[in-house]
């Protein structure tokens, strides 16, 4: 679904404030709650955000809690569970969760396999670019020679998907 | 079933051993036990297994169910549901480190899907959708890593897997998130514990970021000074660096091991002759034998056999001991429950009688009375 505020970006923040005792739901996308002032609470500790205890009223007066609009998970049930509900949390947690996995990892940026669907789409992209600036260049013989590799990717991506 | 695997089993792990014999200008088998890979691996657009409910659970669980005979990588696989499978085979599978302790309590939804040879096992709806693994005895760390990433490939193309460029393949615990490995060898450490340097070891895996555990894995004691010694890291080096990463410090490990039993038998060897000697005492004339403290008793003749210095028993022999000795398997074996004490009976019984044969170096007769001193219910009639 869009972000309600924007009606642009996807919403991927479940915004929940009590103003005057009446209870306001909001989906929004990250970049309207930052703006709105959503995630502007100080980030906690790793280990005092996963094992620290719970707030007693996590939605309490003025003050609102993250949620993840696919598997609803909220920020309190992540320090409860000292884990994610699902892939889409880490983008929704990202804030409170990139301490975390730094101090966890050797690295904060994958180095290893990739999906065979993710290799062929980066794969698609690049070659996408490179067709671009051929025709731009009027290399049209080289430009030919791309579109048909775009074509044998579109065709194996398409066989991967309906073996899915 | 697992009676099936258990002698495929035999028939590939003798095979591996060989191969690594030939291979190997040391063999690292007589420290190193065994080898083990495994893959964390979640479906796109499916809550993990831990906040999902019931219906999707079981629904993971039949998509890969409807793959599972697609993989070739998979002889004759079996889905065996966890709800389905009986009390003391879950313990059998967890002694053979197929299924981890979280999978052996779970049920809605929470399978294994087996091979034949049981070498390469998927665990379904544990903490992450899948768990894909591998076992081999030895350092064979190069050789599982290459199966299971035979069987993951084959799985991606089936699948949809959760991927973020940034942080990799996306898991429940974010401890477990990039490659999503957990490349582990268990070993035999005895050697460094006498001279009293494992401590200073410990401190240094530590340092170096590994993650030491006991026999049975997280949380358990090191029973025969054999520990799990497994990276932590998964995000930010690649597969192939996780595993020539452990296996270098695995092998600089077997070589200070090795110097270690060295100096123990050049310089100390009462003290090894001492244990030796103790340990087979109490094997000898117990006759309830905790499954603790039997690991310990073996691993040290273990020690004892891999030195020289006992002879009638092979080292696979006792580690094949150290395995079916343990309460699941006895429970197996006696078609029953069995209480504790029943189990400590029947294991120093068991024991026993698989150790007539065994010498400490240097003396004519055998120490472990043979089985007609025994009377029927193993108690001990020679008045010792």
């Amino acid at each position: 679904m869009n972000c309600e505020l924007c009606n642009k970006n996807e919403a991927n923040v479940h915004y929940k404030q009590v103003v005057d005792g009446v209870v306001r739901e909001l989906f929004v996308c990250r970049e309207c709650a930052e703006r709105d002032g959503v995630c502007m609470k100080t980030p906690a500790g790793i280990f005092d955000m996963l094992l620290g205890g719970l707030d007693d009223d996590p939605v309490a007066e003025g003050v609102t809690e993250l949620r993840c609009p696919v598997c609803h998970m909220r920020e309190s049930d992540l320090k409860q569970e000292a884990r994610v509900g699902c892939a889409n949390c880490y983008s929704v947690f990202k804030d409170r969760l990139g301490g975390m996995i730094a101090s966890m990892h050797t690295g904060t940026l994958h180095r290893g396999k990739t999906p065979q669907s993710v290799r062929i789409r980066l794969e698609v992209g690049k070659l996408e670019r490179e067709l671009k600036e051929m025709i731009n260049a009027q290399r049209f013989e080289e430009a030919a020679a791309v579109r048909d590799r775009l074509a044998r990717l579109s065709a194996h991506n398409q066989s991967i998907t309906e073996k899915q | 079933m697992i009676e099936n695997c258990k002698k495929q089993e035999k028939r590939r792990t003798s095979g591996s051993r060989t191969r690594g014999m030939r291979r190997a200008a040391g063999d690292d088998s007589s420290i190193v036990i065994s080898s083990r890979v495994r893959l964390a691996r979640n479906l796109a657009g499916v809550a993990f297994p831990g906040w999902a409910g019931e219906v999707e659970r079981r629904m993971v669980c039949r998509q890969i169910a409807a793959i599972a005979a697609r993989v070739e990588e998979l002889q004759n696989p079996r889905i065996l549901m966890m709800d389905e499978v009986s009390p003391v085979e879950r313990m059998v599978l967890q002694e053979r480190h197929l299924i981890s302790n979280e999978l052996a309590e779970g049920s809605d939804g929470c399978a294994l899907l087996l091979d034949e040879s049981c070498g390469i096992a998927v665990m379904i709806n544990e903490e992450d959708h899948l768990r894909i693994q591998a076992l081999g005895a030895g350092l064979v760390l190069d050789d599982i890593w290459q199966r299971v990433d035979a069987l993951d490939n084959a799985l991606d193309s089936l699948l949809e897997y959760a991927f973020d460029e940034q942080f990799g393949f996306l898991t429940a615990c974010p401890s477990n998130l990039g490659t999503g490995m957990r490349a582990s060898v268990m070993l035999q450490l005895s050697g460094l514990r006498l001279t009293g340097e494992l401590e200073q070891v410990m401190n240094a895996l530590d340092r170096l970021g590994l993650a030491v555990r006991g026999l049975l894995g997280e949380g358990t004691e090191a029973y025969g000074n054999i520990f799990q010694i497994s990276n932590q890291s998964s995000l930010g080096e690649s597969e192939e660096e996780i595993v020539s990463g452990l296996q270098t410090l695995v092998q600089s490990l077997v070589r200070q091991e090795r110097h270690a039993r060295l100096r123990v038998l050049q310089s100390r060897r009462n003290l090894l002759d001492d244990q030796l000697g103790r340990a087979l005492a109490i094997l000898a004339h117990n006759r309830l034998l905790p499954s603790g403290e039997a690991i310990d008793l073996l691993a040290t003749l273990r020690l004892g056999v891999e030195t020289g210095m006992i002879s009638g028993i092979s080292s696979a022999a006792l580690s094949g001991l150290m395995e079916c000795i343990q309460p699941g398997h006895l429970q197996r074996s006696s078609g029953r429950g069995l209480t504790p004490e029943d189990r400590d009976a029947m294991r120093s019984q068991m024991v026993r009688s698989k150790l007539v044969d065994v010498r400490l170096s240097g003396r004519k007769h055998a120490i472990i009375p043979p089985e007609d001193t025994l009377g029927n219910n193993g108690q001990n009639q020679s008045g010792l």
